[in-house]
């Protein structure tokens, strides 16, 4: 009876946690604005002009307004995973479009470096 | 109380024993086996070592999914935290590949520097050479002006020689009745000294000299032009005598053929038999 009554004070205890935990504190303040940071920053650095940084953006908006709207509505838990998904989409958008602008930029210079080389070959 | 208690154990062994099966027969969710082949991909990446805190972060969130699925196969957490640590994968491979492309556009950028520094180099150099070759030219066209000026000056000295310009160069021209007489080709011996004169202001000149001799209309067409030729030869004959390179002077006869006067009247007659001394402009 023992041993019961301190199992059931255990289980009682564990589950009070991951109650706790599923209905959610209140979501931090700094997830939330780091992902706004981050869908900014993405937006700012022109994610929008290429497309697969524009289709991740559009992702991380619409998963920041969700998040915020669950925030206000109190579901803390998905809110949170909501606003994680948010700015690890943000970024990515962001990693994305500084590639494809880097593989650029290194084209267009090498592109210079062969087309000085030739024109000097033609002694232009 | 005995018994109880060991049923309560046997039934908690068999229900931990039934989690456990469950975890291991699951499979894991797409977003985890996306996350796993997303993390392989970032960091197989020969330079992930560049973005190497991004890589690192990456299997943190992977780690965290895998936590998440062993706990709980099935749980959003589980697809959240796999849906994530894909991205952070992605992320970190795309920032490997940007920074790689910087790297690789600055020594791009090194290279075209130092090829327009030598492409300046050259193209200083060119001007150089173009300058001095048109500083050569503007002498040596100055040398030949003067070197002209100076026949020009010293045959207009000469009596009975008028000089002029033309396309092929200055011609000088005497007439036929101070060098011959009538119908010969023998030269007088006061043309002598005046082609003496001349001979040695065309020596200096240097150019090349064609003597053409011309006739008037009187006689027939083949008697003038074997005159003209006889006396043009004379003439350059006598000019090789002075000194004038043979290969340097020609003869041709033109007979009756290209007047500079009317032949209808005696005045003009004797214009038209003359000699002209050519001295030939440069080709070039």
């Amino acid at each position: 009876m023992k041993l019961v009554s301190i199992l059931s004070i255990v289980v009682c205890g564990a589950s009070s946690i991951v109650v706790g935990c599923v209905s959610g504190g209140p979501v931090p303040a700094d997830k939330l604005a780091r992902s706004e940071a981050a869908v900014r920053g993405a937006q700012e650095i022109g994610a929008e002009r290429n497309a697969d940084g524009a289709r991740y953006l559009q992702t991380a908006r619409a998963e920041f307004a969700e998040g915020k709207k669950l925030v206000i509505e109190g579901e803390q838990v998905r809110a949170t995973s909501l606003l994680l998904r948010a700015e690890a989409d943000a970024e990515l958008a962001m990693n994305i479009t500084r590639e494809a602008t880097a593989i650029a930029d290194a084209q267009k210079t090498r592109n210079d470096v062969r087309n000085l080389r030739l024109s000097m070959k033609g002694g232009n | 109380m005995e018994r109880s208690t060991k049923m309560f154990c046997l039934a908690l062994t068999a229900a931990t024993a039934t989690t456990f099966l469950a975890c291991a027969s699951t499979a894991p969710p797409r977003e985890l086996k996306d996350a796993r082949v997303a993390y392989q991909v970032a960091a197989s990446n020969p330079g992930a070592v560049r973005a190497q805190a991004d890589v690192a972060d990456a299997k943190r969130s992977l780690d965290r999914a895998e936590a998440a699925f062993a706990d709980d196969p099935s749980s959003d957490m589980t697809r959240d935290l796999s849906y994530i640590a894909s991205r952070k994968a992605s992320s970190a491979r795309a920032k490997t590949n940007a920074l790689t492309a910087l790297e690789e556009k600055k020594a791009a950028a090194v290279e075209l520097t130092a090829l327009r520094a030598e492409q300046a180099k050259q193209q200083a150099a060119q001007r150089g050479e173009l300058a001095d070759s048109r500083s050569q030219l503007a002498s040596e066209r100055q040398a030949r002006v003067a070197a002209e000026q100076k026949t020009r000056d010293a045959l207009a000295t000469i009596a009975g020689m008028k000089a002029a310009d033309s396309d092929r160069g200055l011609v000088l021209t005497l007439s036929g009745s101070v060098l011959f007489a009538t119908g010969k080709s023998v030269l007088l011996p006061s043309a002598q000294t005046r082609l003496g004169e001349a001979a040695k202001a065309m020596k200096e000149d240097g150019r090349s000299i064609t003597v053409v001799g011309h006739t008037d209309s009187t006689g027939s067409d083949e008697l003038n032009q074997k005159l003209s030729l006889a006396r043009a030869e004379a003439v350059r004959a006598y000019l090789v005598k002075q000194g004038l390179p043979a290969d340097h002077v020609k003869a041709e006869g033109a007979g009756e053929g290209q007047p500079i006067a009317d032949n209808a009247t005696a005045e003009g007659r004797a214009n038209n038999r003359r000699v002209e001394i050519i001295l030939e402009n440069a080709t070039h």
